[in-house]
């Protein structure tokens, strides 16, 4: 009987010994996963922007700053040409070549002129890609779109 | 692809991926508007080279963030640089219509405005189509560790993409092509005048 008593006592601390441990455990757990959540949030973050652009190739910034000017410059040209011809908007477009020397600037007409090509009226895609070939890339572009607009590019 | 064209719809593919696109009604011969297809980025691969805006990382953007995402890309601006080397948001050349997951592709169709801006054919004709591709711009990108040499993007708001040299991209396997009319490989015709109407043809001369 005694024997008895005491098997059951000491179940009982061998149970509220456990019951303790898994309390504490659980606690542990708890203050595990906050840890857990607080890390991912350090380590996690957000960027306001981002574009699919190459960043290094934007900070070569001796080609970029030559390609800027050479940019702005074709730039001005054209806003020439749109003010010329938005000063002829009253002219139907289909007059326009015989007065393409005023819808153009005089910096593209003496190129043309000096490759032999244009005297006022339309010129040939194929001349103008000839007279043009030694430029770069960006200038030829905004020198077709200036013919373009003027209407003066067969 | 399964689903009907109807706006801001988003469907499935045969191919299993999502597809969200906005309707626009087809005007034949409309003289400002030439279809384009491209690859927009590719999902759940690292980008070749570290974008602007990622401190020199390199970046993954994870399919699940690009599915929930497609839908921001509808009547998003497409833009691009005279140097044909990044995005110029003042230079809104065209607009996004369609977007759709093909296996580890994100493509997106639409439509450039070619008469207000001539010189982005042009500019394509010089450099050849082969030689175009895109970027995407992106917002308030979350990223999953910022200290993880490639970062993983969880969710995105695309607001904008960029034509541009693919060598200029950060993903080297995007593309971009103008399209025929008829969505089909597009001719290239004499250059018409401003004021004339498209009459570009298709490889079929329809």
């Amino acid at each position: 009987m005694q024997e008895m008593m005491e098997s059951l006592e000491s179940l009982e601390a061998t149970a509220s010994r456990l019951a303790l441990t898994a309390s504490n455990l659980e606690e542990m757990a708890g203050g595990l996963e906050q840890q857990w959540h607080a890390q991912q949030a350090e380590m996690g973050g957000r960027v306001a922007q981002m574009v699919a652009v190459d960043g290094a190739s934007l900070s070569a910034s001796g080609a970029f700053e030559a390609r800027l000017a050479e940019v702005e410059r074709a730039l001005q040209e054209l806003r020439e040409a749109v003010e010329l011809q938005a000063a002829a908007v009253a002219v139907p477009v289909q007059t326009l070549p015989s007065q393409g020397r005023r819808t153009l600037p005089a910096s593209t007409t003496n190129l043309l002129a000096k490759h032999g090509v244009g005297d006022g009226g339309a010129v040939e895609q194929g001349a103008v890609d000839a007279a043009l070939v030694s430029l770069p890339v960006e200038q030829r572009i905004a020198i077709k779109s200036q013919l373009l607009r003027a209407g003066l590019l067969t | 692809m399964q689903g009907q064209a109807e706006s801001g719809s988003v469907t499935g593919s045969k191919s299993g991926g999502k597809v969200v696109e906005m309707s626009v009604p087809h005007v034949p011969g409309h003289p400002n508007r030439v279809p384009f297809a491209g690859v927009l980025t590719l999902v759940d691969v690292p980008s070749e080279k570290a974008p602007a805006g990622a401190r020199g990382h390199r970046v993954v953007l994870r399919r699940m963030a690009a599915e929930a995402a497609l839908p921001s890309l509808m009547g998003m601006a497409v833009d691009f640089t005279s140097s044909w080397d990044g995005h110029d948001a003042r230079a809104k050349c065209g607009i996004v219509t369609h977007a759709a997951i093909d296996g580890y592709q994100l493509k997106v169709r639409g439509y450039l405005f070619a008469r207000d801006y001539p010189e982005v054919e042009l500019g394509i004709d010089e450099h050849g189509e082969g030689a175009m591709g895109m970027s995407y711009e992106l917002a308030d990108a979350q990223v999953a560790d910022m200290r993880a040499s490639v970062w993983q993007l969880d969710r995105v708001t695309f607001t904008g993409a960029a034509i541009l040299l693919r060598e200029k991209a950060a993903y080297r396997g995007t593309s971009f092509v103008l399209l025929g009319e008829d969505g089909g490989p597009r001719r290239r015709v004499a250059r018409r005048r401003p004021g004339c109407p498209s009459r570009k043809k298709t490889a079929g001369g329809k």
